[in-house]
């Protein structure tokens, strides 16, 4: 998670009027049920913040029913907030967790040492950069 | 009834049952209380007995016991017999459970009960429902009365087995048996359909009906040609379909593309099917196509089905094989039929032929008739006339008599043929009669040089004979004998064995190959290409002999032996038994040998040399015969030529020999006749004649074949030939010119047509030679090489220069394609396919000029530049070719050397990487030396070195042990030393060493057996010379650059900017990646910042140098200098010190951010682009002046300045970016400021980009490029939103991250800002929410944020009030809230949180690099 010198990080660049200003990113919150190939996952895409956190967390509980072991695929997600932090807390509770995270994501090292995430649950980070967006 | 499905009377009752598991589960389960049987534990002692033996059995059975006959079975009932319903039947009345098939097997269980004794069913009939449809099954079965404790039959025991696998198996094999019994074999397409019908009319079962379609009219329509089980007129039985039309009946359209298909017969035209053997029509028909190899199917079977049996597997295979007998039955019968037609046309075809020869024949006849009399007439009349008149009548008399042997052997076949042979039988010696017509051919055996042995015995019976067919059978083996015997006797015997009497003909002639000996006795078949006295014959001969035995009653044979001879046996039955009565005379109608002997005998002393007409020679073989001239006057001889013109004559036909002699000869030729076209070739090849005529049907060497020898060989190939031939037809006379004959004549001729043809050819022939002769000494007093070609390469003639360079004698003249110096392909095809490609070249191009290597006899390679043209052919439609050849393999080795290094070295030049060169350089040789492999190596420090190679290795792969070693030998020699080594399995290996000594090495692997010639030796020394020479450069090549590259890292521009700023760098075009361009920011005090673009004159590692001086001294003095001007004039002074300094042009300027001022100067450099908002651009551009050390001493450098509006953006460029080739630099400054106004709101690094790629040339930027961009930070941001609805939040979001781009954030600082705001503004919604209920008025939040230099501050205000943290703030428990305020304080660097009674404030600050 150190990537602190990348130069370009378009995560968070969007080019002017390409996009309506009182419109966020849509966030979405994909279930994938595992199996053969792979632990139970949610896949969240786009800003998590308080109104949307809820179902998050309700996409976390579903897999966590079903899976001793879930992934929390982040490397879509635009924006987070402390209640995303929470939402992974509870989860990390309920089942054994990983988390995927981009470094040009919004969850850094800072984040996950500081909100102590990292001690329950471990950290997968992809060295990629997130598509520009817009 | 009733399960217990609450209660658990079955683990209870479990007991009871435990002897099957499975089945016992099921019968615990049942309610028993409800059964007329009561609950297992109340059960007689005889009933548990025989529930217990029925579960532990393994065989199918079921029980039934009580007044209701309650149903019971055991686990293997259940699998085979009872389907679904288990395991609903249990416990149940048997009546209930077998309800469908109670009349069948009802009245046999009362018989149990009623009479105590057992009943047994062998494959009965019984339509079961236990499948979800009435199902057609067999069984097997038993019914035994079960007895309570007192002896009283209760019930009855069922062991049962099903059959209906192997009945309907057996069924369907029966009809599939019978549709192959088809006893007669082939038949018609009905007949074949028919039988088949009868067949599965038989198995109404599987078949309840069926329908036959065959498609007709190119599978436009279906007819229908066959059916079982339905009546003709039913509506599903059309008779007719149309393939491909609307609504048919049966799909035929998919079942012409060979699929099957399943049809449910319902719908109006399939009401009222017949039922076949079943009671309920079928409800489905499987439709198979009748499959044709290779084709279109033949049609299709319409099968419906048995609707009581499942359309499984082995059904549908039963279907698949029916179709396929069909379809077999319809291929054998359309091919009879096919073979029917084509017999019959034959046999019209024979009836026509005999018809024609049965007229010819007669027509012949007449005309002879009136020949052959008035002849003999004139004979008598002229017999004091000259010796020429006697001739020719006796030529004309003797060819006559032949003409009628001819005719009349054709009507006797005719005759034959068509069964109106009139015969007579009459008693006869065999013997005597054979012994007489033997003796009439003795004078000319003997003249042949043979011996007849006539062996004839009397016999103990007389042979009944036709005489006139009995003497055609003897005559013509007779005359067989002598046309094909050369050696030895001819031997004819008549001996009396088994009854019969045996007559054998034999020789010692020739004999028939063993693969000709079963046709012998065909009609008009001859044995090609054999040696015989004659090639005269029809071929009609041996055919009609034999048919002549057989009217006899016997039987002819023939055996032989390849060179040893042929005997032919005749059988013939004693007595007249076996002869129609009708066709038998009397005895001593005929005694003498008829008229038939005579023109046998005569046409066979013509084949004899030696007769009376054919006066010279007495040899076996025919010799050439010399006739001197008459010593008349000699018309075909040219004035000044005092010796006769000589032609060869040469025909198997002594009379045309003779004739043609004696025509040529009274006209004043020289003539000699020979008897065949091989001893016309050996007598023109020991002396030339003038012309040679020649019979084109001739035994071993024909007039076809003649002609090309004669062409072939140069002693020959001018001699004019004239060809005779008695095939007409214009086919006939192109073969013989295509042949090479000069005339072509189709008998009959006439003398003078002959004389005028033969004078013309002769002359011709003669003045060619003359012409030759010119020719010749032309040529060869030329100095070059000259040759002569045909169109198909062939060298024709060639002068003695010429022929000294490829080392070849006139002898071998002329010299077919591949001429013999032609190098071979296989051992050296490239030099094979550079003569092959001038071949082709001056063929299509009609000559041209080429250089081709050739083999010279001795063994060494001669390049021959050669130049030819092309000529009309003075003998026919053809073109020749004229060449000239100059040996240039001096020149042409040198020159080749040139041309392979300047490839080699451009091929070079165009390389990069050392190891790319090397590989470059093994391909480029093993081009040029034609090696298999070859390999470089380079050492370092160990002894392993780096190997590359042509054909490209995969990594890993070794080098084999000889060319290790030899690399390892080559690197220590001495530079350009090829030493040349024995590598693996019979190749060949050179190698030598490359750049520095012990360093490197190349070798070349050659294919095994090609030897290494000096000038490949050469060319190598050459190649790898040079090749060391570039990688000596190219090693301190890859040292400057690497040098370079260093030194640009170093000096080129700071790698991380300031926040706002963005720069990008494109050297110019590679290999060298630096440049004389450059960018800086420098920090200066007071929160200034200097900018500095340059560009430094020329190009490479010296620009760069002078480029690394500039930027250091420009840093130093922007640190010193109050202004850009100051700072512009101390780079004047310093640049006219440093060589190449000169010149540079400069932009430097000066940002004071919080004045938001720019003063700027500029040293002849570009004007940077200001965009200040809205769209427009303008440029820095105030100053004017001459570049570095360039302005003149009475001028001073001035400054300007410009205002920075909030948001604005400044672009530095070098010229780079703008100057293009044909287009003014406004152009290119206007581009550039349009493409960064539209991108002035974005952040500096995709402006950057955007510009960088809207400006790239489309071959890419040809000199340096560098930009620098900076972003005056925006006006701060301020946002505020209600409270009450959490999409503010997003909103709030998207403000806050446009506004950091637009700033120049890095992407690292605005994500920690964006997450603290985030929090700060969360909670602030989370107050705003709670106390909502306590303020009348509308909370608000609102969110600012400005950038300075050195820190961007976000201050987040609402109206509620601020909740307290947890207590533990290090580490909150995680399903609370408390990790906002943590993040905000471990994201930022300054957090202050001022709740008040009106609302709380938070501020937040992060400090930026600079």
């Amino acid at each position: 998670m150190t990537n602190e010198a990348s130069p370009a990080d378009p995560a968070d660049r969007r080019p002017a009027g390409s996009d309506p200003p009182d419109l966020g990113l849509q966030a979405r919150f994909e279930f994938l049920p595992g199996g053969e190939h792979g632990p139970a996952t949610v896949r969240a895409a786009g800003d998590i913040d308080l109104t949307n956190a809820g179902q998050f967390q309700a996409a976390l509980d579903q897999a966590a029913a079903v899976s001793s072991a879930i992934t929390a695929d982040m490397t879509a997600v635009t924006y987070c907030d402390s209640a995303t932090i929470r939402a992974l807390f509870l989860a990390a509770r309920r089942a054994r967790l990983t988390i995927r995270v981009s470094t040009a994501g919004p969850i850094t090292e800072t984040l996950l040492k500081v909100s102590g995430l990292d001690q329950v649950a471990t950290v997968v980070t992809r060295n990629e950069k997130l598509p520009r967006l817009g | 009834m009733v399960r217990a499905a609450d209660a658990e009377p079955g683990a209870e009752a479990a007991v009871w049952f435990a002897a099957d598991e499975e089945a016992g589960r099921d019968l615990a389960a049942v309610d028993w209380a409800a059964t007329p049987l009561g609950l297992p534990g109340s059960w007689p002692q005889s009933l548990q007995t025989a529930v217990d033996i029925l579960l532990s059995s393994r065989f199918s059975m079921w029980m039934a016991w009580g007044p209701q006959l309650t149903f019971f079975c055991n686990a293997a009932y259940r699998r085979h017999t009872l389907g679904r319903k288990y395991p609903w039947a249990l416990g149940r009345p048997a009546s209930e459970v077998w309800a469908e098939i109670w009349d069948d097997i009802g009245p046999r269980i009362d018989t149990v009960l009623a009479t105590g004794k057992a009943t047994w069913d062998e494959a009965l009939l019984l339509f079961l429902e236990r499948s979800g449809y009435s199902e057609e099954t067999y069984h097997t079965f038993s019914y035994s009365p079960l007895r309570d404790d007192g002896g009283a039959v209760v019930g009855m025991l069922c062991v049962v087995s099903e059959d209906t696998e192997r009945v309907i198996g057996e069924r369907r094999m029966a009809t599939l048996r019978d549709l192959g019994s088809d006893p007669r074999g082939v038949r018609t397409e009905q007949e074949t359909l028919d039988f088949a019908g009868r067949q599965l009319d038989h198995n109404r079962q599987d078949l309840p009906f069926t329908l036959t379609y065959l498609f007709g009219d190119e599978g436009a329509t279906a007819r229908l040609a066959g059916s079982t089980g339905i009546a003709a007129g039913h509506p599903a039985a059309m008779p007719v379909l149309a393939v491909g039309g609307p609504d048919p009946v049966w799909p035929a359209a998919t079942l012409l593309r060979g699929e099957p298909a399943l049809v449910d017969l319902d719908g109006a035209r399939f009401t009222r099917l017949p039922a076949g053997a079943w009671s309920e029509p079928p409800g489905q028909a499987l439709i198979t196509p009748l499959a044709q190899p290779g084709g279109a199917p033949f049609g299709f079977l319409v099968a419906a089905l048995n609707r009581y049996r499942p359309l499984d597997e082995s059904y549908r295979a039963f279907f698949g094989l029916v179709a396929g007998h069909l379809a077999a039955g319809m291929a054998s019968a359309r091919s009879y039929r096919d073979q029917q037609r084509r017999a019959e046309e034959l046999a019209e075809l024979d009836r026509a032929k005999t018809t024609f020869f049965s007229n010819i024949s007669h027509e012949f006849r007449t005309p002879l008739t009136l020949i052959m009399g008035p002849v003999q007439e004139l004979q008598r009349q002229l017999a004091d006339a000259g010796p020429q008149v006697r001739e020719e009548l006796e030529v004309i008399r003797r060819n006559g008599l032949r003409l009628g042997r001819l005719a009349n052997t054709l009507l006797d076949f005719s005759r034959i043929e068509a069964g109106r042979m009139q015969v007579s039988y009459e008693p006869a010696d065999l013997a005597q009669v054979t012994a007489e017509l033997a003796s009439v051919f003795r004078s000319a055996i003997g003249r042949a040089g043979l011996a007849l042995e006539v062996d004839c015995p009397p016999l103990p019976e007389p042979v009944y004979l036709d005489r006139g067919m009995w003497e055609k059978v003897v005559l013509n083996l007779l005359s067989n004998a002598l046309k094909f015997t050369f050696d030895g006797s001819i031997r004819i015997s008549v001996r009396a064995e088994g009854g019969r009497a045996v007559v054998a003909v034999a020789d010692t002639g020739i004999g028939v190959p063993d693969h000709e000996l079963p046709r012998l006795f065909e009609r008009f078949h001859r044995i090609e290409n054999t040696r015989a006295r004659s090639n005269e014959g029809s071929g009609i001969g041996l055919a009609l002999v034999q048919e002549l035995v057989q009217l006899h009653g016997g039987t002819i044979t023939a055996a032989s032996a390849e060179g040893a001879g042929t005997t032919f046996t005749i059988c013939l039955p004693f007595g007249h038994a076996h002869l129609p009565a009708s066709a038998l005379v009397p005895a001593g109608h005929a005694t003498t040998v008829s008229a038939t002997a005579d023109p046998f005998v005569q046409e066979a002393l013509r084949w004899v040399p030696g007769t009376a007409q054919n006066s010279a020679g007495s040899g076996r073989l025919p010799a050439p015969e010399a006739i001197t001239p008459g010593g008349a006057a000699d018309p075909a001889a040219e004035p000044g030529h005092f010796h006769p013109a000589r032609v060869l004559v040469a025909d198997d036909n002594a009379d045309m020999r003779e004739y043609l002699a004696r025509l040529l000869r009274t006209a004043g030729y020289q003539v000699t006749t020979v008897t065949d076209g091989q001893a016309a070739l050996d007598t023109a090849r020991a002396e030339a004649p003038d012309l040679v005529i020649s019979d084109v049907m001739m035994p071993r060497l024909d007039g076809l074949g003649l002609v090309p020898a004669l062409r072939a060989d140069a002693r020959t190939a001018a001699v004019p030939v004239l060809l005779l031939s008695a095939r007409a037809g214009q086919e006939a006379s192109i073969e013989g010119l295509r042949a090479g004959a000069d005339d072509y004549m189709v008998k009959p001729f006439s003398a003078a047509e002959l004389l005028a043809r033969a004078r013309a050819s002769v002359e011709l022939a003669r003045f060619r030679n003359r012409e030759s002769q010119f020719r010749r000494t032309l040529i060869n007093s030329l100095q070059e090489g000259f040759f002569l070609t045909d169109e198909d390469g062939t060298i024709l003639d060639a002068n003695q220069a010429f022929l000294a360079l490829v080392g070849y004698s006139p002898d071998g003249l002329p010299f077919r394609w591949p001429h013999p110096w032609v190098p071979d392909p296989s051992a050296d095809p490239h030099a094979w396919a550079l003569t092959a490609q001038a071949y082709d070249g001056y063929r299509r191009h009609g000559g041209g000029r080429f250089t081709v290597p050739v083999w010279h006899r001795d063994g060494h390679t001669v390049w021959l530049a050669c130049s030819t043209a092309s000529l009309p052919s003075p003998d026919g439609p053809g073109r020749l070719f004229v060449g000239t050849a100059r040996d240039v393999t001096a020149e042409r080795l040198a020159g080749q050397r040139e041309a392979t290094l300047a490839g080699f070295a451009a091929a070079l030049a165009a390389t990069g990487e050392i190891s790319e060169m090397l590989t470059t350089a093994a391909r480029e040789i093993a081009a040029a030396v034609h090696a298999r492999q070859v390999t470089t190596a380079l050492w370092s420090s160990n002894d392993n070195p780096a190997t590359t190679g042509w054909p490209r290795r995969t990594p890993g792969q070794g080098v084999s042990a000889a060319v290790a070693e030899a690399l390892e030998a080559a690197r220590h020699q001495p530079a350009a030393s090829v030493a040349v080594l024995a590598g693996d399995e019979g190749a060949s290996l050179i190698a030598a060493p490359l750049a520095g000594t012990g360093s490197s090495a190349i070798a070349a692997e050659f294919s095994a057996g090609r030897p290494v010639s000096a000038e490949i030796r050469e060319l190598f020394s050459v190649l790898t010379s040079h090749l060391a020479q570039v990688l000596a450069k190219a090693r301190d090549y890859e040292q400057t650059r690497a040098v370079a590259l260093t030194l640009q890292h170093a000096i080129l521009a700071p790698t991380e900017l300031p926040h706002g700023f963005a720069a990008r760098y494109t050297p110019a075009v590679p290999p060298l990646e630096v440049g004389g361009d450059w960018y800086d920011v420098i920090t200066l005090p007071g929160q200034r910042t200097a900018v500095v673009a340059g560009d430094c004159v020329g190009r490479g590692l010296p620009a760069a140098a002078v480029m690394g001086q500039l930027r250091s001294a420009s840093q130093a003095v922007l640190l010193r200098a109050p202004g850009p001007a100051e700072a512009l004039a101390d780079l004047d002074s310093f640049a006219s010190r440093i060589p190449g300094a000169e010149c540079t042009s400069v932009f430097c300027a000066i940002i004071e951010p919080a004045a938001g001022t720019v003063t700027y100067s500029s040293a002849g450099h570009p004007p940077p682009i200001l965009v200040t908002g809205g769209g427009e651009y303008r440029l820095l551009d105030q100053v004017q002046a001459p570049p570095l050390a360039m302005l003149p001493a009475d001028r001073q450098r001035c400054e300007a300045a410009a205002t920075l509006p909030p948001g604005a953006t400044l672009m530095l460029y070098t010229d780079g970016l703008v100057e293009r080739r044909n287009q003014p630099l406004d152009t290119g400054i206007d581009t550039a400021g349009v493409t960064l106004a539209e991108h002035a709101q974005d952040h500096p690094d995709d402006a950057a980009d955007h510009v960088m790629s809207a400006m790239t040339p489309a071959a890419g930027y040809e000199d340096d490029v560098a930009i620098l961009i900076y972003r005056h930070p925006p006006a701060p941001l301020a946002v505020r939103v209600p409270a009450d609805d959490p999409s503010s939040l997003g909103l709030l979001r998207a403000r806050l991250r446009q506004w950091l781009s637009a700033a120049g954030l890095g992407s690292r600082e605005a994500t920690d800002i964006m997450i603290a705001a985030g929090e700060a503004t969360a909670n602030a919604f989370e107050h705003a929410t709670a106390d909502r209920a306590a303020h009348a008025a509308p909370v608000q939040i609102a969110l600012t944020a400005q950038v300075a230099p050195t820190m961007v501050q976000l201050t987040v205000v609402d109206t509620g009030s601020w909740r307290s943290p947890p207590a533990d703030r290090a580490q909150p428990a995680p399903n609370t809230r408390g990790h906002g305020i943590i993040f905000m304080h471990a994201l930022m660097d300054n957090v202050t949180i001022d709740p008040s009674a009106h609302g709380t404030t938070v501020t937040l600050t992060k400090d930026l690099k600079r």
